[in-house]
């Protein structure tokens, strides 16, 4: 019986890999636990309240130095999606859509392969 | 010295491994410089159509690939936080292509990025108005009332949910991938968004659209070590570009997490998630209950072995409280994703699927 060289690349995934199934299966149980839900609805209440203030000064601040901010980019992107959508929808009207894939269409008639084996 | 520790101090399998290791730092280094500039990786390959859009639905038709098809369409529903490009990453690794080439008619109910005034979209939106929207598109093109349906993760819910609103021949089959139905199995969201501590209308008041970094979050605080474990085995992996490609392409579509729908992430939590409604009966959509023992169709259910965000318990009331006859279940190796992308579904997954299915959509 012969056995495989040193390799040290292997080694280093083979830790890599169990670092990465510890580490999870220990987070994998706290994951469980009440204080993790007590926690992360806490974190997630911060964080909004912590967004919205950060996004109401920067508004300020771009306001005062005439720059368009985050909530005037959303709106000209939402008009934009909106015309997109009209576009979109005047296509399909016109039968664009439909002609494409229409070209050629193939009969519905297959069957499946017969193989008794297959059905398993 | 043993005969087998010195085989293991052959120098000339030594200096080869040497050889091989320092080829393969080279190639990290230019390749990982490489990795750092490149553009996203495009995803998305087979030739598709437009059928319907109506602001976040867009429904796509995949352009068959054979001259004879299957009878029956196949509907598959994308869950609302991903990119359906998940079910199309790249030429061997699509399932689309995959379906096409066994010839199916494949038709994806996938979702744009909801846009600020689509936060009222909730349950009755994408069950009772997109996907009755599809049905219709797709009856339109083909002539065809009968219907696969298919949906992964929150998109088979979906699917499920219109399936349970009442008695119908129409849906043939029901083909759900990662599906969940008892959400009290949802334990990784059940303590991250325990009824106790977590404010739901908060988040839905000011953040209108719920944005993908939230839950997010969760899936990373439990598997903190994904993330870093991935980037180290990338690193380790540089020299090799198929890994490299399939890599950038998952890590795409990650990023490309969609935002939800206030209203909609709220039912999810309410009802769903706190009340486990579509289990006990009691979940509605614009008036009617989704009871599924009305669901006669035949039902292939799909889970994943290792799946750390869909438990196997969490699919069971597909297999249990369901009124077909024709019932089977796939508990395929892997991890979520692993059962719509990649390799390893091509080889071990996706034959089984068509084989249930071919005989079932003539």
């Amino acid at each position: 019986m012969t056995e495989k060289p040193f390799n040290p690349v292997a080694a280093w995934q083979d830790v890599i890999q169990r670092w990465e199934h510890e580490l999870n299966a220990w987070s994998g149980q706290f994951t469980k636990s009440e204080e993790f839900g007590a926690l992360i609805g806490q974190a997630t209440k911060a964080t909004v309240y912590a967004q919205k203030a950060m996004a109401e000064q920067t508004e300020a601040v771009l306001r005062s130095l005439n720059l368009p901010s985050k909530s005037q980019i959303d709106e000209i992107s939402e008009r934009l999606a909106v015309i997109e959508d009209h576009i979109a929808q005047i296509r399909l009207e016109m039968g664009e859509g439909t002609r494409k894939a229409s070209g050629g269409e193939p009969k519905r008639t297959r069957k499946p392969p017969v193989d008794p084996k297959a059905d398993e | 010295m043993s005969e087998n520790a010195l085989e293991l101090l052959d120098p000339e399998a030594i200096s080869q491994q040497v050889r091989q290791e320092v080829d393969r730092a080279l190639k990290r280094n230019i390749k990982g410089l490489d990795f750092l500039v490149a553009d996203r990786e495009p995803v998305g390959h087979m030739p598709k159509d437009v059928l319907y859009r109506d602001g976040t639905a867009v429904l796509y038709r995949y352009r068959p690939l054979l001259d004879e098809i299957y009878r029956v369409p196949l509907l598959v529903v994308s869950p609302p936080t991903n990119r359906g490009y998940i079910f199309d990453l790249a030429k061997g690794q699509s399932f689309f292509e995959y379906l096409l080439g066994q010839g199916y008619d494949v038709y994806n109910l996938d979702w744009n990025p909801p846009r600020r005034d689509e936060s009222v979209l909730g349950f009755e939106d994408y069950v009772g108005r997109f996907i009755p929207a599809a049905l219709e598109a797709i009856e339109d093109k083909t002539g065809e009332r009968d219907i696969s349906l298919a949906g992964y993760c929150a998109g088979g819910t979906l699917a499920t949910i219109y399936a349970a609103l009442e008695k119908t021949k129409r849906i043939r089959n029901l083909v759900t991938l990662a599906t969940p139905i008892d959400f009290s199995h949802m334990h990784l969201f059940q303590t991250w968004a325990d009824k106790r501590y977590f404010d739901v209308d908060l988040l839905v008041r000011e953040l209108e659209l719920i944005p993908p970094e939230i839950m997010l979050g969760a899936f990373d605080l439990a598997r903190p070590a994904n993330r870093t474990a991935g980037r180290v085995n990338l690193w380790t992996n540089m020299w090799n570009d198929e890994f490299v490609k399939s890599y950038r392409m998952f890590d795409r579509w990650a990023a490309e997490t969609l935002p939800i729908p206030g209203a909609y992430f709220g039912q999810l939590i309410k009802d769903l998630m706190w009340e486990n409604a579509l289990v006990e009966g009691k979940f509605e959509i614009n008036g009617k209950k989704a009871n599924l023992h009305n669901i006669e169709a035949s039902i292939l259910n799909i889970v994943a072995k290792h799946d750390h965000v869909v438990s196997h318990e969490a699919t069971g009331p597909l297999m249990t409280m369901t009124s077909s006859n024709d019932r089977d279940e796939i508990v395929a190796k892997g991890g979520h994703v692993s059962l719509v992308a990649g390799p390893a579904a091509l080889r071990r997954l996706w034959p089984h699927i068509d084989t249930w299915l071919g005989k079932r959509s003539t």
